[in-house]
């Protein structure tokens, strides 16, 4: 059963084609990572699915049903999280108010404390709940972002650049609590760089270039695809 | 500073052994929780019960006038302070308010109660008005500081409509608008009594009036700001993309905290106009509208304390300095934004309250 699907969309901005003809399907309990040089059309793909961008023409299926004229927050609703390269948190609240209000659009009393507890220990930072979040470590507050998003036990978690500015050791661990998602059947779509951190966690890999989906497989068949390894090495224009 | 202290700021996990409604009038979105804040609570407010005791006519007329705006300013502080949106629409609201009530209450009479009908109606046509223009702005993606213009204008074009209707054919029924002179002769405010009506002139009656309604008004308003209501608008003011991220549809939170804090300020315009039974452009031009600003900026936009407390001792300082000139003090006020804005950009009381925080830490930490 595909979770996410995309039938021919395209996006223009004045003209420039940043999304073209992309027919994107991605299975549920799939972690699929988005590859491409900068200017590819990934954080376009990523805003389309988000409903941040409108597509100039093609439509948007979320477990089937078309979310193409869906507003952003109708789409969340709907079971889609997103977690973003520079961490989308509230800064001045503390860690536990962060937890809470992306909790109790879902959850109430009780049930609504358990769920924040779980979260936070699943990202590590209970003994963090009474911090304010501006003052944790970025890694901490990547994680923070992850426990907001993951708390709403979203359906589809969309990844974008999650281990941006992290230590290896904070990368490596980002990378097992992905795992450890999509294995309680979280579907997950991430925009990655880090092509370790891809092998890491990628049960498949597209590839976009140029608003287009360019090649798709798995990571050892990009790897090892020749006309991958040009556009990366290639001098493809810088947009993102 | 110990009843407001840093800590604060950073609240955790809510007491499960604490009732709801004692939750949500204690909780994070407000400064001063602990049990030192609630017994100066109630102590101010059992001084300002005796304080007609002991105080002469016209300062007690003088405070429950001082009161009087005080819903403004708390009005704005929800829609800036907790919401994010600046709005300088706070005198538009105000002045519609009020002419409201003078049109009901010079044409009705006030009998019967019907000064309250006008109060109801005069707040009423204030959120009306709030609600058009907030679903203008917010479902038109119109924010930051186009938002500040927009309400600055339509204020502004509302102050110079009204100012120009002197002529007797704007008139509403009996009730002349008035122009630059404003609409004078509406009755004050007037409850029905079975020994007779009692009509509350500037004097001790209204001021227990307004204190119980401003202690209603704050207290109502710390339940709404720690909410989950207003949980929603903290977290748009603090990033709104994330907020919308997780599920929230931000222009019907940012629309119905304007419209409740635009119907604050309708109140205090029918207050007001009740208080002094006259209500006039100038009371929504351009250096008026820029008051509320600079009342809830001072003392703290961002908390409902700050913003009280700022209010009152602002007005106090403000009244003072017209004594030697009105244009000296929209001077000095002007002065007192741009210090704020500079040296202590969330204003006086958390500016404090962080400093003193600060302080007592590195002082535990040095023992």
């Amino acid at each position: 059963m595909t979770i996410l699907r995309t039938e021919k969309l395209y996006k223009h901005f004045d003209g420039v084609k940043v999304a073209q003809d992309v027919n994107f399907s991605m299975e549920h309990g799939e972690i699929r990572c988005l590859i491409g040089p900068n200017g590819a059309g990934k954080s376009t793909f990523f805003k389309l699915v988000l409903g941040e961008h409108q597509p100039s023409s093609g439509e948007i299926y979320f477990s089937d049903q078309k979310i193409t004229k869906l507003r952003s927050f109708e789409r969340v609703k709907q079971g889609i999280a997103v977690k973003f390269q520079v961490p989308g948190i509230f800064s001045e609240l503390s860690v536990w108010q962060n937890m809470q209000i992306a909790v109790q659009n879902h959850l109430h009393g009780d049930s609504m404390t358990s769920a924040i507890d779980k979260a936070l220990a699943f990202v590590r930072l209970t003994d963090k709940a009474g911090e304010l979040a501006g003052e944790l470590s970025h890694g901490e507050q990547q994680w923070l972002e992850i426990g907001m998003a993951v708390s709403t036990e979203p359906r589809l978690l969309l990844l974008d650049e999650p281990t941006a500015g992290m230590t290896p050791e904070e990368t490596a661990r980002t990378g097992e609590m992905i795992q450890e998602l999509n294995r309680k059947g979280m579907s997950i779509l991430a925009v990655e760089h880090d092509m370790e951190f891809v092998r890491q966690i990628a049960h498949k890999v597209t590839v976009l270039n140029f608003g287009e989906i360019f090649a798709e497989g798995t990571i050892n068949e990009i790897e090892a695809n020749e006309e991958v390894a040009r556009i990366y090495l290639g001098t493809a224009d810088d947009d993102e | 500073m110990g009843m407001l202290q840093r800590e604060d700021l950073k609240a955790s996990r809510p007491d499960g052994r604490m009732p709801g409604w004692l939750r949500l009038i204690n909780g994070p979105q407000t400064l001063g929780r602990g049990p030192l804040f609630w017994i100066v609570f109630a102590l101010t407010i059992g001084a300002a019960v005796v304080y007609p005791a002991f105080a002469d006519a016209w300062s007690v007329g003088n405070t429950a006038y001082f009161f009087c705006w005080v819903f403004m300013a708390l009005g704005l502080s929800l829609i800036w302070g907790y919401a994010g949106s600046l709005s300088f629409g706070q005198t538009a609201f105000f002045g519609l308010a009020g002419y409201t009530y003078g049109v009901v209450t010079i044409n009705f009479g006030a009998a019967y109660g019907l000064t309250i009908v006008g109060v109801l109606l005069g707040v009423g046509m204030s959120c009306l008005g709030a609600a058009v223009l907030g679903y203008i702005l917010f479902y038109g993606r119109i924010s930051g500081v186009f938002l500040g213009i927009v309400t600055l204008s339509t204020t502004l074009v509302f102050a110079t409509f009204m100012a120009q209707t002197a002529g007797s054919q704007w008139a509403i029924g009996d009730a002349r608008l008035g122009g630059d002179n404003g609409m004078t002769g509406m009755p004050p405010l007037t409850i029905p009594w079975a020994g007779g009506d009692i009509a509350l002139y500037s004097g001790v009656p209204l001021y227990y009036l307004l204190l119980a309604m401003l202690v209603i008004c704050y207290l109502g308003l710390r339940v709404l700001v720690n909410s989950r209501f207003g949980n929603v608008l903290v977290a748009i003011r603090e990033n709104p993309h994330r907020a919308e991220m997780l599920g929230y549809d931000i222009r019907r939170y940012q629309l119905i905290a304007f419209v409740i804090g635009s119907g604050l300020a309708g109140l205090s315009g029918v207050l007001y106009t009740a208080w002094g039974q006259y209500i006039s452009p100038s009371n929504m031009d351009l250096a008026a509208a820029a008051l509320p600003i600079i009342w809830v900026a001072v003392g703290g936009r961002k908390d409902l304390t700050a913003t009280l407390v700022g209010t009152l001792v602002v007005l106090g300082i403000f009244q003072n300095l017209t004594i030697f000139g009105s244009y000296y003090a929209f001077v000095i006020m002007g002065l007192l934004l741009v210090i704020v804005v500079v040296f202590l950009p969330e204003g006086l009381i958390p500016g404090l309250v962080k400093f003193f925080g600060r302080f007592r830490k590195r002082k535990e930490g040095m023992s």
